[in-house]
């Protein structure tokens, strides 16, 4: 089993399944499937000739796991042979559109909840055709066949062709009418819920896989850039006599949001950048400073109204009999991706080419249009196998964007890595948020009131932002983006208030959540679970203090407030069995809890902590997840262990501020990720599910945020509101 | 011209004495298994062994490694996987990936010193960052190729 090269994938206008490789040459069925949707056409799978079968993953894998789910469910409905089967990543036509999000993009967890059913259908109809071939080359009815190991077998008369023999007659059948097409039951399930290793486990552990920063092109040049220290200066002027003197350096470009040097290899362009010598006009964001963007914040909670993100009831005629009021602020976060952002793109005979590991092939496409005034057909993408994580960062296409600008410039091939320093310091961030909550109480201790302002920027309305230094008309592409979808035109951004209490979860009678725009030079994005990521610290540090007012333990407070909510108790009577939660004084003993939904599923965790000064011990760490039916149940571990590290490090460390309008922190000496001296022991149970799937990589790490949080608030008597910990002194 | 023996094989390169050995490794030899990460040595994504001993590539002149052995991911098994690579492949250990070329030499140089570390042992010495997380699993190979598999974490 490997990831095979690119190479048998070149796409047509209308849609092939199969292909087969018999004499190096390549014949395909034209397909109109109903399995991906009517308006949906493309190539799936090819079978060779040596029955090894390659699939197609339109997921980029930044080690999610996905290209091995996607694997798996086409390999399930067609009974293929596991060992010979083979993975590629889809190109940028746009068939390979995910069904559920409507977007070429792998963000938002839509990786199974979009392909979940399309991807056994892909393999369903491609086994029926397999059994129809191979019927009709015995004369002898399907019914009569079997299928096992990538074979079609006939044991009344004893035989068996595979479907690498059967896949130039298959190809050329008419493909079965959509309502025959029948998929199994998860009794019927082989691979599904079976615990499979990664595809890419040898590559990743012998060298030879691939990323981004791998890509070598003919002629290529190596960019690296001198950027101003301050958030959005330009480069007035530079002296480069100390560049251009450097064997290797091929042009120093000014392109206003930087200098770049361009070389014969990364490390000449490297250090030609740092010897360059840049006059930079700082612009307005020299002003700003952390402090100063909390004020704004706290004067905007204070003073500015808020648009209607959820109200239900009225919260000032709620009957509360208590009520608290408190204010929480997360900050600003970076990705810390391994692998730094890079992209290698080439302008030439009125087209683009990129190589790139890019999560968001679409924004890639349209956005290079944009700078580059060429349609969409002229804008070709290679994706490298793989990418060295993304959390969010890789929906951004800036390093596409400025590959291709120097590209146009320099009329070569320009590769651009950025140095680690640079993805800290001029990257897009989980936005800073501060919220103000009043909620209460009535005589029984439900929650009936919950008042919450929030103040946070847009990610939604600043999609195409990566524009902006590129001087492209960012109103028309706005408008642009409005116009493609409703999405866009909500009033209130989905993520902004994604993670506050919500009408199916803590069921408060009395809601109103609302959110105040800001503005402010740090460019916000996506980062592992968005909204939730802080908004989960809010809401579960307010339930926590509601617990308290209600002088009620809290995890009984909340199964209380969601005792009509079947998933959610089942997933905290399983958080409090496997963590032995005590019936009585588990704050005292240091324990505390969070949990939620989101992404179609749902987690809950609890953290013991000691703390002893300013130092804390973890003691236990308990997750429970229940998220639909889990695919492959290996890389969900892997996953839940994986968001527990970094909701526990991003709870203690994660911190992003500003300085006179220069982001603080610049790599992992002072952005702490956990080290295997971190590692606590991580206790996770996963609740079995009939339900479609949903997320896990972004359900975990937003829940250990808050958990941490408030097993410390229970272990020192002190709630801190503000994250991360080492704010307050904490380390570990 | 710098004389460089990198996994076992001897290289005369025209490069700057003081240009850091990952870059070196990648772009000239096209020994891209190691990888760059943090760019100061704090990281481990792109460790390498020379005479043996983890050394971060991208802090390491190679000037100062003439006349030293090299070896890279590439070179870790030269006949077959090496007990380390079979480990990490059994726990099904790696995520994205990008860093574990560096985790695994980190691993293999600790282990050589270390044939039978304790879980202490590990957590003090093998100082690789993984943004992924994969460390609950590669605390476990790191056990197994010590024959410690069943050592309770």
């Amino acid at each position: 089993m490997n990831i095979a090269r690119r190479g048998f994938l070149q796409t047509t206008a209308a849609a092939l399944i199969l292909g087969f490789d018999g004499a190096g040459e390549i014949v395909r069925a034209a397909y109109a499937p109903d399995v991906v949707g009517p308006q949906l056409f493309g190539i799936w799978l090819s079978i060779g000739s040596d029955n090894v079968i390659t699939m197609v993953s339109p997921e980029v894998e930044y080690g999610q796991g996905t290209i091995t789910a996607n694997a798996m469910l086409v390999a399930d409905e067609l009974d293929a042979d596991w060992e010979k089967v083979a993975i590629v990543q889809s190109d940028a036509n746009p068939v390979y559109t995910n069904p559920k999000s409507y977007r070429l993009s792998t963000d938002g967890s839509w990786g199974m909840r979009g392909r979940f059913e399309q991807m056994r259908r892909i393999g369903a109809v491609t086994r029926m055709l397999m059994v129809q071939a191979a019927a009709n080359d015995w004369g002898v009815a399907t019914g009569e066949c079997s299928t096992g190991a990538s074979f079609v077998h006939h044991s009344a008369s004893g035989r068996s062709a595979s479907y690498g023999s059967l896949a130039s007659a298959a190809s050329k059948l008419q493909l079965p009418a959509p309502g025959s097409v029948v998929l199994r039951t998860p009794e019927q399930w082989r691979l599904i819920g079976t615990p499979m290793p990664r595809v890419d486990i040898v590559q990743k552990s012998t060298g030879q896989a691939r990323y981004g920063v791998d890509v070598v092109v003919p002629g290529m040049l190596s960019a690296a850039f001198s950027r101003c220290p301050v958030l959005g200066g330009i480069a007035k002027s530079f002296d480069d006599s100390k560049v251009k003197s450097r064997k290797g350096v091929r042009h120093v470009v000014n392109v206003g949001y930087g200098v770049a040097v361009l070389a014969d290899d990364p490390w000449t362009a490297r250090k030609g950048a740092e010897d360059l010598v840049v006059i930079w006009d700082n612009g307005p964001a020299a002003k700003i400073s952390s402090a100063t963007i909390a004020q704004d914040y706290t004067d905007a909670l204070a003073n500015q109204p808020g648009v209607v993100a959820k109200k239900l009831g009225d919260v000032t005629a709620s009957g509360a009999t208590k009520t608290i009021d408190v204010e929480y602020t997360v900050p600003f976060l970076a990705h810390m991706c391994t692998e730094p952002t890079n992209a290698t793109a080439w302008v030439h005979d009125g087209m683009c080419e990129f190589w790139t590991a890019t999560a968001a092939m679409g924004s890639v496409v349209k956005y290079t249009g944009y700078l580059l005034d060429l349609p969409a057909e002229k804008i070709i993408i290679h994706r490298t196998p793989f990418v060295g994580g993304s959390f969010g960062l890789r929906g951004r296409v800036d390093p596409e964007l400025e590959a291709a600008q120097l590209s146009s410039i320099v009329h070569a091939p320009v590769q651009v890595v950025r140095r680690r320093e640079e993805d800290t310091q001029h990257g897009w961030y989980r936005p800073y948020q501060k919220s103000k909550i009043t909620a209460g109480l009535d005589a029984s201790d439900t929650i009936v009131s919950w008042h919450e302002k929030v103040a946070v920027q847009s990610i939604n309305g600043q999609y195409a932002d990566e524009l902006i230094p590129f001087g492209v008309d960012i109103a028309r592409v706005n408008a642009d983006i409005k116009a493609s979808a409703a999405f866009f035109r909500l009033p209130v951004d989905f993520y902004a208030t994604s993670g506050t209490p919500f009408s199916d979860s803590y069921k408060i009678p009395n809601l109103f959540v609302e959110w105040v725009k800001m503005e402010n030079p740090v460019r916000p994005t996506h980062w592992r679970s968005v909204g939730i990521s802080g908004n989960a610290f809010i809401t579960e540090g307010t339930i926590d203090e509601l617990a308290e007012l209600a002088g009620m333990d809290a995890l009984a407070f909340r199964r209380a407030q969601l005792i009509k909510l079947p998933r959610f108790v089942a997933v905290i009577d399983a958080l409090a069995e496997k963590a032995g939660w005590p019936a009585q004084n588990a704050a005292a003993q240091g324990w505390g809890m969070a949990l939620g939904d989101g992404f179609v599923s749902c987690s809950a965790a609890a953290v013991k902590v000691a703390v002893k000064g300013k130092t804390i011990t973890l003691e236990r760490v308990v997750c429970v997840c229940d998220q639909g039916i889990t695919v492959n149940p290996e890389q969900t571990e892997a996953q839940i262990q994986s968001g527990i590290i970094d909701g526990l490090a991003t709870a203690l460390f994660g911190e992003i501020t500003l300085t006179n309008g220069q982001i603080d922190q610049s790599n992992f000496n002072d952005y702490r990720i956990f080290t295997l001296a971190e590692l606590p022991r991580i206790e996770i149970v996963l609740l079995p599910s009939s339900e479609p799937p949903g997320s896990i990589t972004e359900i975990i790490t937003p829940m250990l945020i808050p958990a941490l949080a408030n097993a410390v608030a229970a272990a020192t008597g002190q709630r801190y509101r503000e994250l991360p910990l080492s704010r307050h002194g904490f380390d570990i | 011209m710098i004389t460089l023996t990198v996994n076992g094989r001897h290289h005369v390169l025209d490069v700057e004495p003081d240009m850091m050995l990952a870059w070196v490794l990648r772009d000239k030899l096209g020994l891209r298994g190691t990888h760059v990460c943090c760019g100061a040595g704090i990281c481990g994504a792109c460790t390498v062994h020379v005479d043996g001993d983890a050394q971060r590539s991208c802090s390491v002149a190679v000037k100062d490694v003439e006349g030293h052995a090299i070896t890279t991911i590439e070179g870790l098994g030269a006949h077959g996987l090496h007990p380390v690579q079979q480990a990490w492949i059994a726990e099904d250990v790696v995520q994205c990936g990008y860093c574990q070329s560096g985790f695994i030499m980190a691993a293999a140089a600790f282990l050589a010193a270390t044939p039978k570390p304790s879980v202490a042992d590990i957590k003090n010495s093998v100082t690789n960052i993984c943004r992924c997380g994969t460390y609950v699993r590669v605390q476990k190979a790191i056990l197994r190729a010590a024959g410690e598999p069943e050592v309770a974490l």
